[in-house]
């Protein structure tokens, strides 16, 4: 069974064979299921931005932690649909893949002094 | 090409206004909430500018009307300050660091959940108010009541999500040094920081700095909720890294760890053969005795410290070393305060990644 159709149908239903282990799964695999993903990773928009998921290097069991934490706090996630992120974020986002590198932006406006520093 | 005035006059405009928004940049953990770090080479002087000041906040940031914004305090009549009325409370200055507690988490293995921080989510400001102490004895505060439960006006985007609600002992409110924030660096301080207010508690971890204050409750009892009763929490002792601690041995984190921070060289930089100033800041919960530095992790050559302005600020440290051939050297530098803490080779893992504190360390390349 191709991966992709493999994580479409683990999404429909948990009762198929598990995927790949999820250290050896790479992201290409992960995101070829773009529509379940968007909709999946939309639902933790609902509260945060995706770079607060995108820098985390973390196994199953945490993964599993944190969106168990999450849907405890209202993330709207049946019970197949948080098995399924659990899932992709575990495949997606494990602790051997490289750091994220974040991007220097210019300071958001809301962050600057009203007027310019005085000389220290 | 001839330009109008008006032409003129918005083009020098806009560059003026984009050479400002450009000057500073900050590393973007998260756009939402706002989590952003800042630049490690911001770290060579001792005051950090507000522009490059790192931003932490557990949720949205709240829409505040500067007009209506009041500070409720429980056991005060009438019950709510304006911001008037505190801008014309007696007022003190105190220049102190604010680090986030998981400051470093970025860099602890086994590796844990969290804004990933390496380590710039800190920052030493001079914070001007007016003493907790001030507003507190208004209330006639009873010997009852040990501690101070303090919220903010950041809410949480879904009604099942706890609210970040914190608590300090009452006596630590009662210090001296513990601000309720109107100024930073010599302004009012910006909305992302807190502003109109946010708690200041010099020495102890940036979790107890609440920022938008809302209210303050004088209690008998700590803050109850999520962010007090399981977040912010330190293993003591600490377990085995990677496994999990049992609740009964996690405390509330209150001070900051003796630590230091190289700024330059930076990391994967190429240096000369030759002389080499190393440069960075120090701080801890108390005032830094020295600063050392090595390359070759065995012999510490003392740095030069700037004078003392607080002992709750960064110490900036210098020190010269030479680098004799080329190849790979790794720099690191450690602190030592004056209650004798040493920073660790090794940073104690914890399940939420916070308070690393070991031995700093930037690797470069000598060339000939």
């Amino acid at each position: 069974m191709r991966p992709a159709l493999a994580l479409l149908l683990l999404v429909a239903c948990k009762d198929d064979p598990p995927p790949p282990p999820p250290s050896t799964a790479s992201v290409a695999t992960v995101t070829s299921t773009t529509a379940t993903r968007k909709d999946l990773l939309g639902r933790c928009q609902i509260c945060h931005s995706l770079a607060h998921i995108e820098q985390q290097r973390l196994t199953p069991t945490q993964w599993a932690a944190t969106v168990k934490k999450m849907v405890g706090w209202g993330a709207p996630l049946g019970v197949t649909e948080a098995e399924a992120l659990v899932d992709m974020l575990a495949a997606s986002y494990p602790p051997d893949l490289a750091d994220a590198w974040p991007r220097r932006v210019p300071t958001p406006s809301d962050a600057l002094p009203e007027a310019p520093e005085p000389p220290p | 090409m001839i330009l109008s005035r008006r032409a003129l006059f918005a083009a020098t405009t806009a560059f003026a206004w984009g050479s400002r928004a450009w000057a500073h940049q900050l590393i973007e953990r998260s756009p939402r909430p706002q989590n952003y770090e800042t630049p490690i080479e911001v770290f060579s002087q001792r005051i950090t500018p507000t522009e490059s000041f790192y931003i932490r906040s557990h949720f949205d940031t709240p829409t505040i009307d500067l007009e209506k914004w009041r500070l409720t305090v429980d056991g005060l009549e009438p019950g709510q300050l304006s911001l008037s009325v505190l801008l014309q409370m007696p007022h003190t200055t105190v220049e102190a660091v604010l680090q986030c507690a998981g400051n470093g988490r970025g860099m602890m293995r086994p590796r844990v959940p969290g804004v990933q921080w390496m380590r710039g989510a800190m920052g030493n400001a001079t914070w001007r108010g007016v003493r907790l102490r001030d507003i507190l004895a208004r209330t006639g505060v009873g010997p009852e009541m040990k501690h101070l439960v303090v919220s903010g006006y950041d809410r949480p985007t879904l009604p099942a999500t706890p609210p970040f609600v914190r608590s300090i002992p009452i006596a630590r409110a009662l210090d001296a040094n513990t601000l309720v924030a109107t100024h930073m660096n010599g302004h009012p301080i910006p909305l992302a920081h807190g502003g109109p207010a946010r708690l200041v508690v010099p020495g102890w971890v940036g979790d107890d700095w609440v920022k938008w204050l809302e209210r303050i409750t004088p209690s008998p009892e700590e803050a109850k909720g999520f962010f007090f009763e399981k977040g912010y929490r330190f293993p003591d002792p600490p377990g085995a890294p990677g496994e999990p601690v049992p609740p009964e041995r996690m405390h509330p984190m209150t001070t900051l760890n003796v630590k230091s921070v190289i700024a330059r060289p930076r990391d994967g930089a190429v240096e000369p053969i030759g002389p080499c100033t190393v440069t960075g800041v120090a701080f801890s919960n108390t005032a830094i005795k020295m600063v050392e530095v090595s390359i070759d992790g065995t012999t510490w050559k003392r740095a030069k410290l700037e004078s003392a302005t607080s002992p709750y600020g960064f110490r900036v440290f210098e020190a010269e070393v030479k680098l004799k051939k080329p190849g790979r050297v790794r720099i690191s530098a450690r602190a030592t305060d004056e209650s004798g803490a040493v920073q660790p080779v090794d940073a104690v893992w914890n399940p939420s990644g916070y308070l690393h504190n070991a031995i700093d360390l930037v690797e470069i390349e000598v060339r000939q």
